[in-house]
């Protein structure tokens, strides 16, 4: 899957939980602005399992890197 | 042995004299701090309405923390019975049928505020200050360092997300410069809020991952004060609006009695090597 078709699904998922239905760019800062809530954390870590195919450790997650859709990329999709 | 303090192991200080004085210090130093930004303080009750609480998800992130004042089911008989078989056991009251509890405790001094403008649209930012005796049951108890009820002054804003974030980064700085002015060494951490059970809570691993507290540490880890960004989360419970949206929050919290135990550990436990705070 090309970033672009990557970050269109991240946009995409993000936008379908956020109540707010205000447009999610690749640089909205998800978790400071509540687009993504707390409690909507583990669901994105799971979307992120499955669009990525590869497990992801939440204990061993880093500050940050659920800051936006580019960093989400970043970290877990970029090779 | 510090002069006129008295300390109850279940967690609560009793102080006078010297020390009564550095209390009050420290307290008209902070509000000094929100004097800078024109707050307005307040006064509060020492309950907080279990519904707000409620509404902050209280109940489910902190039950091990809450403090609930008890009142007994007011029939005649109830009372009767409580009255003719009111021995205490070791320490405790045995009691009889009680009133149902709406009310908690006050556990952080900054709530009353929301549940205050709740349903308000702001023209501006909101800048408060208000000190209240806070109350949270923990696992042990230590003189000034942890206890069941302490004081906590804070100074709070309410408003756009771009002012309540200069208003943080603002007092972060006023702080460290407070903090060395006196001589009291402080570091800033990043810190969680402390939840029941924080593995299996998604609000500590969203904290985690993006820290909206940082601590004012003392010494080797005794968090005297934090900086805190709510983002919008009390602007949503409460409806409270800035320019239309959501308004966010944040606030500058000091534990009273944890900054006397800074003071007393870094200069001794005679008062004239203390700071004026003046």
């Amino acid at each position: 899957m090309s970033e672009q078709d990557v970050k269109k699904q991240l946009r995409d998922w993000v936008a379908s939980k956020s109540k707010a239905g205000k447009p999610v760019n690749d640089d909205t800062p998800l978790m400071e602005q509540r687009v993504i809530t707390s409690m909507q954390v583990m669901d994105l870590i799971l979307f992120i399992e499955k669009l990525s195919g590869r497990p992801v450790d939440a204990g061993k997650l880093k500050k940050g890197v659920f800051r936006d859709v580019n960093t989400i990329y970043e970290n877990f999709f970029h090779a | 042995m510090l002069k006129d303090f008295k300390w109850q192991p279940q967690g609560q200080a009793s102080f006078g004299g010297a020390l009564l004085g550095l209390y009050q210090r420290l307290d008209q130093c902070f509000v000094r701090l929100a004097q800078g930004c024109q707050a307005r303080e307040f006064k509060f009750p020492s309950h907080l309405p279990a519904v707000t609480l409620e509404k902050l998800d209280y109940f489910n992130s902190f039950p091990h923390l809450i403090t609930m004042p008890v009142t007994l089911e007011r029939s005649e008989e109830n009372l009767e019975n409580f009255r003719g078989n009111r021995a205490l056991h070791d320490g405790a009251i045995s009691l009889t049928r009680i009133a149902p509890i709406r009310h908690v405790l006050t556990p952080a001094a900054c709530y009353h505020f929301y549940q205050f403008f709740d349903g308000s649209s702001l023209e501006g930012p909101l800048y408060l200050t208000t000190a209240a005796t806070c109350n949270r049951c923990e696992d042990y108890y230590e003189p000034l360092q942890r206890q069941w009820n302490f004081n906590m002054r804070e100074i709070v804003c309410i408003g756009a997300a771009d002012t309540v974030k200069s208003f943080l980064a603002e007092h972060e700085e006023k702080v460290s410069a407070l903090a060395k002015k006196y001589g009291i060494a402080i570091t800033w951490q990043d810190a969680t809020d402390p939840f029941f059970k924080p593995a299996q809570n998604p609000k500590h691993l969203a904290q985690r991952l993006d820290p909206v507290k940082k601590e004012m540490i003392f010494g080797d880890g005794l968090a005297i004060g934090s900086v805190n960004f709510h983002r919008n989360y009390f602007g949503e419970a409460f409806h409270i609006t800035a320019n239309g949206e959501a308004a966010y929050s944040g606030c500058v919290a000091f534990g009273l009695e944890r900054w006397m135990h800074a003071v007393i550990k870094t200069f001794g436990e005679y008062p004239k090597d203390w700071p004026d705070f003046a």
